[in-house]
Formats: C-alpha cells, sequence, structure tokens
C-alpha cells in the first residue's frame, strides 16, 4: 500500500489524501513565504511591539502607581495577556481575511485552481499558513512577557502555558471567521472590515446587552467572554474546558461554512 | 469547465478518459492551462513560481530545476528567471504563462484566449512562442479563440461552437475548401485599375477578379489556389504584382454557419 493510499479515507464525496496533506503544505510554504515578503508582518510585527514597549514602559515610568499591581508573576502576565485578544484580532484581520479572496481579487486563482490539486487542499494550507503566522508572533509576544515578569519578579507562572493554549483556541476562532468572510468577500478590504468590527463590536453590543438585560449571568458562550480567559487564567477560576469549546465551535463553525462557499465558489 | 474554474449543472466532460466533473484532480494530472492572462504572485521569480508549481503537482526538485531551464528557453525569458515577476510586462507574464503549462511534460495543453488582453507587441511574441510548441513535443494543444486569423495561423483542427452546439469540427484545410473556391490576395505595387482588374480576372483558373481597397481580389477553385501556374501568371501579366496571399477564408466559412445554424 501507498503511503497516498494508507492515508486515504473517504466521506461521502470529500476525500482526503496524503497527496492532499502533501499539497496543503506546499500551499502554506507559500502563503508564508507571501506573508513574510510583505508589508502586512512588518505591520504586524510593529503593532505587537508597540504594545509591549507601552506595557514595559508604562510601569519602568510609573513605578508608584503600578508597583503595587503588578506584585505577582501573575499579575505581570495577565497585564501582558490583556492585548493578546487584540494583537490576534490584527492578525486575522491582516493575513485570514485575505487569503482567499485575495486569490480571486488579483487573479492568482487562474493559475492555482487549473493545477491537479483539490479546492480543500488549497483551503487547508491557506488556513494553517494564517494560523501559523498568527501564532508565532503570539508566541514571541509571550516570549518577551515571560522575559519581563523574571526581570521583575524573578519567575514565570505556570498559567503562562494555559494562556498560550487559550490564545491558541482563540487564534483559530478569529481565523476562522477572518477566512469565512474572506470566502464571501469580493474584496479583500471588505473582508478586512467585517472582520474587524464583527469581531470587535458585535460580541461586545450583544454582551453588554444581556448584561443589562439579564445583570449576572454566565455569558460564557460569547466570543468576547471566552476569549477574555486568556488574561482572566492569571487571575481568576476559568472553566477551561469550556472557553476551549467554546473558542473551537466559534472557529469551526464559519470554518467549514467557507470551506463549503469556497468549493463552489467560481470567480 | 474542462479546467474546473467554473461547477458543471450538468454533464461530463473528460479529459484522457477521466471525467473532470467527477474527478477534476485526477483528470487535470498531465494536463497544462494557460486561461486567458492569468497574474502571478508577484513576490516571485519565474524560477520561484515554477518551483512552486512543480512542487504543487509532485515534481523533484531536480527535474523542476532542469525543466526550468529549457522552458524559460523556449518561452525567452531565460534572462528574467531571477526577477521578480511584479516588474513583468503582460507580455512577459504571458510568457511565463504559457511555460509553467509546459511543466512536467504534458499530454494536454490548454489555451483560452492566450492572448487576450495583450497589446500588439504582446501579442507577436506570443504568437511567436505559440507557433513552435509542438515543435519535439508530443503533445495536444487545445486553444480556444475568437481571433479567427490567429486560430487559422496556429492550429491545424477547428471546432466551431455556436450558442454550446459543436457546429464544425474539421482541418483547417478541410474548412477552407469547403466552399470549393479560394480568395487570393494580389498587391500591386500601384493602386490597381481597372485594366489591372481585367487582366487578373483574364487569367485561365480565376473565375473572378476585383478591387480589394488597394488589392486585387481573384476567387478561384481550391486546387489552382495552390498551382505553382498562378504565380508565374500573375508575374507574366506586367502590373506590377510584388505580393499575394490566401485571404481570410475561416472567417467568411464560419459566418456562413453561424447564419446557417441561427
Amino acid at each position: 500500500m501507498s503511503l497516498t493510499e494508507s492515508f486515504k479515507f473517504r466521506r461521502g464525496k470529500v476525500s482526503i489524501t496524503g497527496d492532499d496533506l502533501r499539497q496543503s503544505l506546499v500551499i502554506a510554504k507559500n502563503e508564508m513565504r507571501k506573508f513574510l515578503r510583505g508589508r502586512k508582518i512588518l505591520l504586524f510585527i510593529l503593532l505587537a511591539a508597540l504594545f509591549l514597549v507601552i506595557d514595559i514602559a508604562l510601569p519602568a515610568f510609573y513605578w508608584e502607581e503600578f508597583g503595587t499591581f503588578l506584585s505577582t508573576p501573575e499579575a505581570i502576565m495577565s497585564w501582558h495577556a490583556s492585548n493578546v485578544s487584540f494583537i490576534v484580532l490584527l492578525g486575522a484581520v491582516l493575513f485570514a481575511s485575505f487569503t482567499i479572496v485575495s486569490e480571486f481579487e488579483e487573479r492568482t486563482y487562474l493559475l492555482l485552481f487549473t493545477r491537479p490539486v483539490k479546492k480543500t487542499a488549497i483551503f487547508v494550507g491557506k488556513f494553517l499558513a494564517c494560523y501559523v503566522i498568527t501564532l508565532l508572533v503570539i508566541l514571541a509576544f509571550y516570549g518577551v512577557s515571560a522575559v519581563h515578569s523574571l526581570v521583575l519578579e524573578g519567575a514565570v507562572t505556570s498559567k503562562t502555558f494555559t494562556s498560550i493554549g487559550m490564545s491558541m483556541a482563540y487564534i483559530f476562532a478569529l481565523s476562522g471567521l477572518a477566512v469565512f468572510f474572506s470566502c464571501i468577500s469580493k474584496k479583500g478590504s471588505i473582508s478586512a472590515l467585517m472582520t474587524f468590527f464583527l469581531v470587535l463590536m458585535v460580541p461586545q453590543i450583544i454582551s453588554v446587552i444581556l448584561m443589562v438585560v439579564q445583570p449576572g449571568g454566565d455569558y460564557w458562550y460569547l466570543l468576547n467572554i471566552a476569549g477574555g480567559s486568556i488574561s482572566s487564567i492569571f487571575s481568576s477560576t476559568v472553566q477551561i474546558s469550556k472557553a476551549l469549546i467554546t473558542l473551537f465551535l466559534w472557529g469551526a463553525v464559519p470554518l467549514v461554512l467557507g470551506w463549503l462557499i469556497f468549493l463552489r465558489r467560481e470567480a | 469547465m474542462l479546467t474546473h474554474l467554473i461547477n458543471t449543472t450538468s454533464g461530463e466532460a473528460y479529459i484522457n478518459g477521466i471525467d473532470v466533473t467527477r474527478d477534476p484532480k485526477a483528470a487535470l494530472i498531465g494536463v497544462g492551462t494557460v486561461v486567458e492572462t492569468p497574474e502571478f504572485y508577484t513576490y516571485l521569480t519565474p524560477k520561484e513560481t515554477f518551483e512552486l508549481l512543480g512542487q504543487l503537482i509532485g515534481m523533484s526538485s531536480e527535474k523542476i530545476s532542469a525543466e526550468t531551464s529549457s522552458i524559460l528557453e523556449m518561452v525567452k525569458m531565460t534572462e528574467w528567471a531571477d526577477k521578480k515577476i511584479g516588474t513583468f510586462s503582460k507580455g512577459m507574464r504571458q510568457r511565463i504563462a504559457l511555460g509553467q503549462a509546459f511543466l512536467d511534460e504534458p499530454s494536454i495543453i490548454i489555451l483560452d484566449e492566450p492572448t487576450s488582453g495583450l497589446d500588439p507587441r504582446g501579442m507577436a511574441e506570443m504568437r511567436d512562442v505559440l507557433k513552435n510548441i509542438g515543435n519535439g513535443r508530443d503533445v495536444t494543444v487545445v486553444m480556444s479563440s475568437h481571433m479567427l486569423h490567429e486560430v487559422s495561423d496556429l492550429c491545424d483542427r477547428v471546432a466551431i461552437l455556436n450558442h454550446g452546439k459543436l457546429i464544425l469540427d474539421d482541418t483547417i484545410d478541410a474548412i477552407t475548401s469547403r466552399s470549393g473556391a479560394r480568395q487570393i490576395i494580389i498587391k500591386l505595387d500601384h493602386t490597381p485599375t481597372t485594366d489591372d482588374v481585367a487582366k487578373v480576372a483574364a487569367i485561365s483558373g480565376i473565375t473572378s477578379a476585383s478591387r480589394f481597397g488597394v488589392d486585387i481580389e481573384a476567387k478561384m477553385p481550391s486546387e489552382f489556389a495552390r498551382s505553382p501556374d498562378l504565380f508565374k501568371a500573375i508575374s507574366d501579366l506586367g502590373i506590377g504584382a510584388y505580393n499575394m496571399y490566401e485571404n481570410e477564408s475561416l472567417e467568411a466559412t464560419y459566418l456562413s454557419l453561424i447564419k446557417e445554424s441561427r
């Protein structure tokens, strides 16, 4: 049995083979190269670095105000992690929201889609690249934050790893949503705006309305509440599995819908 | 539909015996395509583009490297191999598009309006490359075009579709001699006079002659149009003829077929 056949499985009309996975990696590699050679990655790194600089500089210059507040490794990591969800959103807007629509907008689909490669392999490869590029920047952000914690308090809390796990789930959720908008949009700019405003504002508005209507309720299923556990994990008890499942569903549902639309999409 | 860019609503389409509507990936193996004027990843060079597409279709690094050199030479882009495609003109990009279609020695190449959107220079360059793509290769080239002069210049077999129905499928020679008559354009070193036209019409074998702009158009049976005697007869007239060529008859055939099928 060949490697290709050994990987093969079928579910109705959809099949994935080892060769499809290999092609997905080729697509992902090229997509990463596109990101790394483009300006967006510079902007993304710059914005992430800006958050770090502010997070480090503020306590340094105003220690009297921040000293009591940042007195434990947990508090320092929570201080930094409170920015992670916004940085992830920037990553989703800059990369995932453009990844599919750009093929149509820039007419490169005429080159890629006419090759013996399944659209599913293209979809998987592109999503993978968007996920990895955002994750790498987030990991670097956590790395610098951990060094800051070491410098100030001489220790890094083990909850950092849980927070990273939550961030990974949040990246999946936002990338899934952004890829969905990328699949339904005619223009990358529209997809990016939809991702930014719908993810940033709509969950906030819904949660405010819900809190007014029913104060004190547990709205764990909202994207912003589940995403908030990235930083709240350091200071309070969080139902990790519930938050992880919520974030997974927030990513998986639009991702599957986007994939189905992409399969049928013509120029 | 053949290149799986458009989903079919019904029917089947086979490439090398594989239904592209059922298994597009398998059907497109061994098929190179150029659909209109595709855009490229502008951050890549031609070499990197061929590497990406070669890897995608499962070619080894050695084979990609070897084929890249020969293909770039074929499409006359060797000196641009390491330049970013973003800096290329449309004509240059189209030559790269044609080149990528040759990766992995395809048995079929599908060209959809390969010169559409190109400027005259780009068209001429592209046509020059297209004329020689079959040389020394065991490849079937399927080209779709609305430019009939280009079709008669490049193709040896033509299929005409009208409203989705095949109304003709034959060789160029058979199509152009369908009516049994051919038109030859004769160019003179001066504007033709009535006397010049009459002299041409009087040549044995020519059925009629008339002014055609600043030239003379002569009609004759197909077999006579290919006779060396025709050249001699026109030269002997002493009317200042310096060039003659066959007028586009594919267009006439096309128009008459479209008219018939309405």
